[in-house]
């Protein structure tokens, strides 16, 4: 019972608000069925005579009101009481989760999609909040209603008491299994709107191709057929609803009519008053609203289990959590790490965890996913290399030979075997994350930008973020990174609102800002993967000179096979298939490497040269993820 | 109900929906009288129970008063089951046929359309929006009407047994129903609040988890979780509130109506000492008192869930509003329409005519046009003229925003309303049908759509005038077939979102197939600019080049080969012709296209 103890960790917190609650609802239960009491005796006096009784009869009406005003008020208290914890386990487990997936790691990740988290966070936790308030309130009140009820029905006529108690148990048994059955076609609903979901939204993006090839009419049909599916289940629902659920409410009634026939052979045989006899018409609706609300407690409880059970997946990933702020601590006894040795990597392998294959790869292994290329399942194979403080250092390679992977390995976005990479000597396995990423600034091969303005996208992650601005280092950034005259034209400058993911901007300027962010807070080694792809050449050349000359004490490692990189970095490292297979500078490199020459003449781009060239030459067209031609 | 009624009839092209369920709508309308019947005759026979049989202390008769009593509640259960159960179903039925002529008309909206609107919005008027038309249709429509009646005549009942306790539970009526619907508004206010915090802070979360790599990277977890804790904080406060004003809806008409209770005994005990009432009336009146109230109550919810319909079937309407494909066509043309109506025996309408017309290709002219997505927005092509003669081929080269794509969307009639002049074989392009234009070429495309079904289908598209040979001929012919005969199940291998189980490549070579099925002449290539691996790669070059020598081709290019190929290469810059030529002459002439070239 792990979700359990989950559970009451959370509500244990709120331990007073419940009882006073409880409290409450003791009292609002035992108002409740005092009042019928009180409207009974009233009856047995009408009629009376003498004033004393009249007086005795203006007494329990006032009784009577009282009561109702005081119940109304522990009522209200009652709910807020249990509602409220609810609302606060609701916020603490939603931030602890919030919490925890932040600092959860690629792992993580890779066997949880993002989708799922979001819908676990979003959803799950309404039903852990049902459970905390309006269950946790109804498993008393029901307790409450329960047992003060057919008290008191006992005290007045134990055994009429048992002849309403029969056709209660009876239908709430029927309605019960309703309640089960109709949850189970609820869900099937569920699927099934989803499935209708998907396909409309598969469809309405090919519709170009749809309408271009006329095949509306086989659209169509494959939709009416998920569209039935809804409609079938919908009835099936329908019949349950209609004939079925209004059992209880009938019951009642049924239980008025009991009453007059039983109650009324009691009352000729003097057992019972007319009072006594309107006090159990009264109690007989008091006793039917638990048994309504007894079923949706259970369905309450049983999706609460369920919520608790997917929340806990995403709070018990907790141990590596744990691992990193141990590791924060173990860093802050260390000498400051300033880079002075720079980075090296000995012998670095990498195999990515899940290797069964994503993509159905033929029997040539033409597959175009980088992850399972190869045979032994390494994606990363025996890399050595090193990058001291200032040096600049490129990585060349084809798609899928590893230079996305190599990068992630450096700034720990994917976890590595110990002993493979070292700062200063230190292997990065013992750092912390967060004092390797202090070191290690990563711009992302995919701009990723946040709903937000500009100048925070920039500032993100840098202590200036949430406190006074500095704008003469942020006009310097923008200016650095080719974005100053852009930024100028927009509506409110620094401040424009970029929109959901930056879908506002070109590729090429979400890579721009995307850079700016990197260099605006200074770094040790800044790793620059694919950046450059959506800038124009001669953008490029000045992007280069601001990273290499306004920074010359920033070492940097940049994923390239523009011509302007290679010809001023120190070192280039040529990679194919997850190996290292040339190291050297530029001029070495042509001399040297065969591979390295012929790649060479590609990207030179003598027309004449190699026009039957399989490897494909971009022309003009580089700006492709951008906003299309609108 | 009368403004209801009013405004209900403003939504009279859903009607048709109704139409063929008419008898099971008025089936379900038919028990109505018997449940209200039954709802009056209930509490009166308490009433007669109570004054005849139990207040006098007699037994005779009571069986048969209770065998009657307990015959009006069967048919009560009976009359009010079948009546929801009908209408509803015939609800149901209803919403299915208007889900399905929504969607039929969803897919013959013109592209414009889908610019406009974000996917999720069709998508909801195609769920929640039925959905929510449904569910209030039950919770709403069906429970106010029959509340409504059963009230009314609940209250002419009880005002014929005693119009003074009548008008003293009148008297409770109306603040009861004010309390509601002020806390209901508030409700409503502090739910909406709640609700927009809400969204924001689940935009947050899915940015973050979406943009995880960013945050880890750029170690700004701790900030992140400050802001999270920000917004869930502010939503805890909006539903506080929320909370305080529902718990007491809850409590306020509980306590009334005992405290009504309470004040028809006191006036009833006055009363029954001067005989003007009956004990039996007095019960019949506490234990109707609910049975009055409770409808009061919910009144003001069932009006919010109309009005929640009503706002659904508004936003259903707006695609009732928007014109088809080819309605929006001939409100543009149908002048000209008018006058090659003249010349042609033949009617447009009939598609076939202009199939003939336009079955093999002779010559495409663009003239002069020049073309904007919006009527305010920039230029995006302007004034461009080339002309393409059957066996030729074109190159169209620029950077993004120069209008390369532009140009094939309006071959394609994805848009409409360019300036000047495309002609097809002499024909304006404004006149041809799209359904026509789509068959008349072939596009291939950088974004490539395949369904979630077999390969053959994907490339056949289930049309009865492709089989198997031609499915494969065309994949042979593309050099799709070698990698497609060694999947398992070869044709039948079922695709599954959007080919994901396929690398990129061959996804793209099996569109390729499927542009090449119809054996069209004329093709427009959009060559892809993502990268593939070799091996598919070289297919690819090599099914383009097939495409080159036989075809009449017009292809936005990224591979040198293609434009090379080319018998013109047209070079435009911001939606104007710059340069154009063979690849030789351009190359000479040092121009922009030469220093693209020299640059790449």
């Amino acid at each position: 019972m792990n979700e359990l103890n989950l559970f009451f960790s959370y509500i244990s917190r709120h331990k007073y608000s419940y009882l006073l609650g409880i409290g409450c609802l003791f009292v609002t239960n035992w108002l409740a069925v005092n009042i019928p009491l009180y409207i009974g005796a009233s009856i047995d006096l009408l009629g009376a005579n003498s004033t004393s009784d009249y007086q005795q009869l203006i007494d329990y009406i006032y009784w009577v009101i009282g009561f109702a005003v005081l119940m109304m008020l522990t009522r209200t208290a009652s709910r807020m009481l249990f509602f409220n914890p609810g609302r606060l386990v609701e916020k603490d487990m939603k931030d602890d989760a919030f919490r925890t997936l932040t600092q959860s790691q690629q792992s993580f990740y890779r066997s949880h999609p993002v989708g799922g988290l979001i819908s676990i966070v979003n959803n799950d936790i309404n039903g852990i909040r049902a459970m905390a308030g309006v269950g946790m309130m109804n498993i008393f009140n029901i307790f409450f209603t329960l047992s003060m009820t057919p008290l008191k029905m006992w005290q007045i006529s134990p055994s009429l008491m048992l002849f309403c108690l029969l056709p209660v148990l009876m239908s709430f048994t029927i309605v019960n299994y309703a309640i089960r059955a109709l949850r189970t076609l609820l869900n099937k609903r569920m699927q099934y709107l989803q499935a209708l979901s998907t396909t409309t939204v598969n469809f309405l993006n090919g519709v170009d191709v749809i309408q271009a090839n006329q095949v509306q009419d086989w659209v169509l049909r494959k939709f009416g057929k998920h569209n039935q599916d809804v409609l079938t289940i919908s009835l099936a629902q329908l019949r349950i609803r209609t004939f079925i659920m209004p059992l209880l409410e009938y019951t009642e009634a049924a239980l008025k009519i009991l009453i007059l026939g039983v109650g009324g052979w009691y009352l000729l045989q003097s057992d019972l008053t007319l009072g006594q006899l309107t006090a159990f018409l009264a109690y007989a609706s008091l006793l039917a609203m638990p048994f309504m609300s007894l079923g949706r407690l259970i369905s309450t409880l049983q999706m609460g289990m369920v919520s608790l059970k997917s929340m806990g997946r995403i709070l018990r990933n907790r141990e590596a959590i744990q691992d990193e702020t141990s590791k924060i601590q173990a860093d802050k006894k260390r000498p400051l790490m300033n880079f002075s040795k720079g980075i090296e990597v000995r012998n670095l392998h990498f195999r990515y965890p899940d290797t069964t294959a994503k993509h159905y790869v033929d029997q040539e292994g033409t597959n175009n996913n980088s992850f399972d290329e190869d045979h032994a399942g390494f994606a990363l194979k025996n890399i050595s290399f090193q990058i001291k403080p200032g040096e600049k250092v490129a990585i060349l390679g084809r798609v899928g030979s590893g230079k996305s992977t190599l990068v992630n390995c450096l700034n720990r976005f994917y976890d590595i075997n110990e002993n493979s990479i070292f700062i200063d000597g230190v292997d990065i396995t013992t750092l912390s994350r967060r004092t390797l990423r202090a070191m290690v600034r990563t711009v992302t091969q995919e701009p990723f930008l946040f709903s937000d303005t500009l100048k925070h996208n920039v500032q993100f992650g840098s202590a200036a973020y949430e406190q006074v601005d500095d704008e003469k280092q942020l006009s310097q950034v923008l200016a650095q990174s080719a974005m100053a005259k852009e930024v100028s034209l927009f509506p409110d400058g620094v401040n424009t609102l970029v929109g959901e993911k930056g879908i506002l901007l070109s590729g090429g300027q979400k890579q721009r800002i995307s850079l700016a962010r990197g260099i605006y807070t200074p770094t040790k080694l800044m790793i620059l993967d694919n950046v450059l792809s959506a800038v124009d050449n001669e953008t490029e050349r000045f992007l280069l000179k601001q990273i290499f000359e306004a920074l010359p004490s920033q070492s940097c490692l940049i994923v390239s096979h523009r011509q302007a990189v290679l010809e001023q970095v120190d070192t280039i490292l040529l990679i194919e298939n997850g190996e290292i297979i040339a190291q050297g500078n530029h001029k070495t490199l042509l001399a040297e490497s065969s591979l390295y020459r012929e790649t060479w003449q590609f990207l030179q781009t003598d027309t004449d040269d190699n026009p039957e060239s399989s490897i494909k030459t971009e022309i003009g067209d580089n700006v492709h993820q951008g906003g299309g031609d609108v | 109900m009368f403004k209801l009624q009013k405004k209900l009839s403003r939504w009279r092209h859903f009607w048709p929906y109704l139409q063929p369920y008419k008898k099971e709508y008025i089936l379900g309308l038919l028990p109505i009288p018997v449940s209200v019947f039954c709802s009056i005759a209930f509490p009166w026979l308490i009433i007669q129970i109570i004054d005849h049989q139990l207040s006098p202390q007699k037994w005779e008769g009571m069986t048969v008063w209770l065998i009657g009593i307990s015959l009006v509640l069967l048919a009560n259960y009976l009359s009010s089951s079948f009546y929801s159960y009908y209408v509803q179903k015939a609800a149901l039925y209803s919403i299915r046929d208007l889900r399905q002529d929504m969607f039929r008309r969803v897919l013959n909206f013109p592209r414009s359309y889908f610019d406009k609107h974000p996917m999720g919005s069709i998508l909801t008027r195609l769920t929640s929006d039925l959905e929510a038309i449904n569910e209030s249709l039950a919770s709403g429509v069906l429970a106010m009407l029959r509340d409504v009646l059963i009230t009314i005549a609940l209250l002419i009942f009880l005002a014929s047994i005693s119009w003074q306790l009548t008008l003293l539970t009148l008297f409770i009526a109306p603040p009861i129903y004010w309390v509601t619907r002020i806390l209901r508004r508030m409700l409503h206010q502090s739910q909406l609040d709640s609700r927009r915090v809400l969204s924001k802070s689940t935009g947050y979360l899915q940015e973050n988890l979406q943009g995880i790599k960013t945050v880890q990277l750029y170690n700004t977890e701790e900030e992140a979780q400050a802001r999270f804790r920000g917004f869930t904080q502010q939503f805890f406060n909006a539903q506080s509130k929320s909370n305080l004003i529902d718990a007491s809806l809850f409590s306020i008409i509980e306590s009334i109506t005992t405290i009504t209770m309470g004040l028809i005994i006191w006036y009833g005990a006055n009363e029954i000492l001067t005989a003007a009432l009956s004990v039996g009336v007095l019960i019949g009146f506490l234990q109707t008192l609910d049975k009055i109230f409770v409808p009061v109550r919910d009144f003001t919810s069932q009006i919010a869930s109309i009005q929640r319909a009503l706002a659904a079937l508004q936003n259903i309407q707006t695609l009732y509003q928007q014109p088809l494909i080819d309605e929006a066509e001939i409100t543009t043309t149908s002048s000209i329409k008018n006058s090659v109506m003249q010349k042609h025996a033949t009617s447009l309408d009939e598609p076939n005519a202009l199939v003939d017309q336009l079955i093999h290709f002779e010559s495409l002219v663009f003239e002069e046009v020049s073309f904007r997505y919006n009527s305010v927005g920039p230029y995006v092509l302007h004034g461009v003229s080339f002309t393409l003669k059957k066996g030729e081929k074109i190159a169209l080269v620029g950077s993004t925003g120069s209008g390369k794509s532009t140009i094939l969307r309006l071959l394609t009639k994805t848009y409409t309303d360019y300036e000047g002049s495309i002609r097809l074989n002499g024909v304006e392009l404004s006149q041809i049908p799209k359904a026509v234009v789509g068959r008349f070429f072939s596009l291939m495309q950088q974004d490539v759509y395949l369904f979630d079904e077999s390969i053959e289908f994907n490339i056949g598209l289930g049309r009865d005038s492709v089989n198997i040979e031609q499915i494969k001929a065309a994949a042979n012919y593309v050099y799709a077939d070698e990698f497609i005969e060694k999947l398992p199940q070869a044709y039948q291998f079922k695709l599954t979102g959007n080919g994901s189980n396929l690398s990129a490549g061959q996804c793209q070579l099996i569109a390729f197939a499927r542009a090449m099925v119809s054996g069209c002449e004329l093709i427009l290539l959009d060559e892809a600019t993502s990268a593939v691996d070799s091996v598919t790669e070289n297919k690819i070059q090599k099914a383009i080049d097939n495409v080159f020598e036989e075809k009449t081709v017009i292809a936005i290019a990224h591979r040198l080969s293609t434009i090379q190929h080319s018998d013109t290469i047209i070079v435009l810059d911001k939606g104007v012709i710059i340069e154009r030529g063979t690849h030789q002459t351009l190359v000479a002439r040092g121009g922009f296209y030469a220093n693209l070239v020299k640059k790449a």
